[in-house]
């Protein structure tokens, strides 16, 4: 029997901002399971890598976007996604909109964390979106 | 008119091992809403893993969580290995099948006693964890120590398991599967257990799905998937059937756990009969580089490892989701409706590693 346990990721489907919350409703509504969101800062954009399983075969859909990108959340679609964004949000300083449990930046950070500590890129002047907290 | 009440259940509280927070909305007695915080043991271990040399990250992973320690050393090992296309020899192969069964088993064993301790069966809690103990001992004979017993890396295993060893494996799985076969039936078939666990959170396979559930959770709603089907280590040789209940309640995720510690005690067995001769580890040539989706089973259910390598000694990206991360959201989907005597009872239905959960 060949070993999937490590498999490289194929079957990617691109999606953009505009198009994410209706290509995974489509992908709920298959009956497929949400696994997680992977998030990875480049260093003019993130790669959000949405991953989905339908028995043993995992989908995936890939989004790539400016840092400055306000992104929308699949969580009033996918509700199990709602912890992982609000951990890409904190962690990476992805804008996420309209997360159905928001924890502005404190579910797994305190006060005193500091912003964004998994960003690897300096973002340029003006582009950093502010902590949903202190977001006016 | 019902007058609602919100109650804060945990961080600390006696039946959970690790801190996590439910903000409960209660109107009387009932649940309407839970909201989990989480945040209390964030260690920030995939930051780490950036920082660190790849070989380094194996002790570092095997860290997130004393009680899986070994199979996330397993699923990072095994992604580094397919970025640098090593194959591992098969002695090293059926000895993490050992290894990682064992530590189902303990897993399984722990959590039945603090699921008797959840409603008071003290002497059951205690029987569980007395039996826990002879797998503690097998660990600090094959491994060096109880908890992290650090047999995993890159290529293989660190350890050998001697001939004499193998055969004491043996031995004490047959004591241990005596111990099952009394105190599990009193898990099953006690009155008490059964008033406080059947019909008592109940997950419909349909919501299972729809809240990505995973492990025992997903299994004992009726979905028979189990990462061990995709043939990682030896499982491919050894063959897999997935253990399902369909109840979709605290009952059926118990006696999943519970008939998974039989199939761990016969893979071990097995695996032992037909442990081959030869190497036990290689050691890989270059540095990863590339992408990799890794997923095992840990007794929690489906662990993933994404890795991302550039061919430096330095991963640019690991990635580490977790079965508890996963089976928060059917938590929360689980609660509103049900009483808050039943709250204990349901949160460790799910087998909650926070460590695991926060990393």
């Amino acid at each position: 029997m060949m070993d999937l346990g490590s498999i490289p990721i194929t079957d990617v489907v691109e999606v953009t901002p505009e198009t994410v919350v209706q290509a995974v409703s489509a992908l709920v509504n298959e009956g497929l399971r949400f696994e997680t969101i992977t998030c990875f800062d480049h260093e003019e954009s993130y790669e959000l890598l949405y991953t989905f399983v339908s028995g043993l075969d995992l989908r995936h859909l890939r989004l790539v976007a400016p840092h400055a990108t306000r992104i929308p959340s699949i969580s009033g679609v996918c509700f199990p996604a709602f912890l992982v964004e609000n951990e890409a949000k904190e962690l990476f300083g992805v804008d996420i909109e309209g997360i159905v449990i928001d924890y502005g930046g404190h579910l797994l950070l305190t006060e005193d964390s500091g912003p964004s500590p998994m960003q690897r890129y300096p973002r340029p002047e003006g582009t950093a979106r502010p902590n949903a907290e202190t977001e006016p | 008119m019902s007058q609602r009440t919100v109650i804060p259940f945990g961080p600390q509280h006696p039946v959970l091992p690790e801190p996590i927070q439910l903000k409960l909305t209660l109107e009387d007695e009932r649940v309407v809403e839970a909201i989990p915080h989480i945040g209390y043991v964030h260690r920030g271990i995939e930051k780490a893993a950036e920082k660190m040399d790849y070989t380094q990250n194996v002790f570092l992973v095997e860290r997130i969580c004393g009680i899986c320690s070994f199979i996330h050393a397993l699923c990072y090992c095994q992604g580094i290995e397919h970025l640098m296309a090593t194959e591992v020899p098969d002695r090293a192969r059926y000895l993490r099948v050992i290894w990682s069964e064992l530590h189902r088993l303990q897993s399984h064993h722990l959590w039945l006693g603090l699921f008797a301790d959840a409603f008071g069966f003290e002497s059951l809690f205690m029987e569980f964890w007395r039996n826990r103990e002879l797998l503690m001992d097998i660990f600090e004979k094959t491994a060096g120590s109880r908890v992290i017993i650090s047999t995993c890396c890159i290529g293989g295993v660190r350890r050998d398991i001697s001939a004499e060893h193998l055969d004491e494996i043996l031995r004490v799985l047959d004591q241990v599967e005596a111990r099952l076969n009394t105190t599990i039936p009193v898990m099953l078939k006690d009155a008490g257990v059964r008033a406080r666990t059947v019909g008592v959170g109940y997950l419909s396979q349909d919501q299972a799905i729809k809240m990505g559930a995973a492990g025992p959770v997903l299994r004992g709603s009726g979905v028979a998937q189990d990462a061990r089907m995709l043939g990682f280590a030896a499982y491919g040789e050894l063959g897999i059937e997935p253990v399902v209940e369909t109840a979709g309640d605290s009952y059926a995720r118990c006696k999943v756990r519970c008939r998974e510690a039989y199939q761990s005690i016969d893979l071990v067995r097995r695996a032992v009969r037909q442990l081959p001769e030869g190497d036990i580890v290689v050691r890989p040539k270059g540095r990863p580089m590339g992408q990799v989706i890794c997923r095992v089973e840990q007794p929690r259910g489906e662990l993933i490892y994404v890795l991302a390598a550039n061919g430096s000694s330095k991963l640019e990206r690991l990635r580490v989701r977790t079965p508890t991360f996963a089976n928060v959201p059917p938590l929360v989907a689980m609660l509103p409706g049900c009483e808050l005597a039943d709250v204990p009872v349901i949160t460790l239905s799910i087998d909650p590693c926070i460590s695991c959960t926060e990393r």
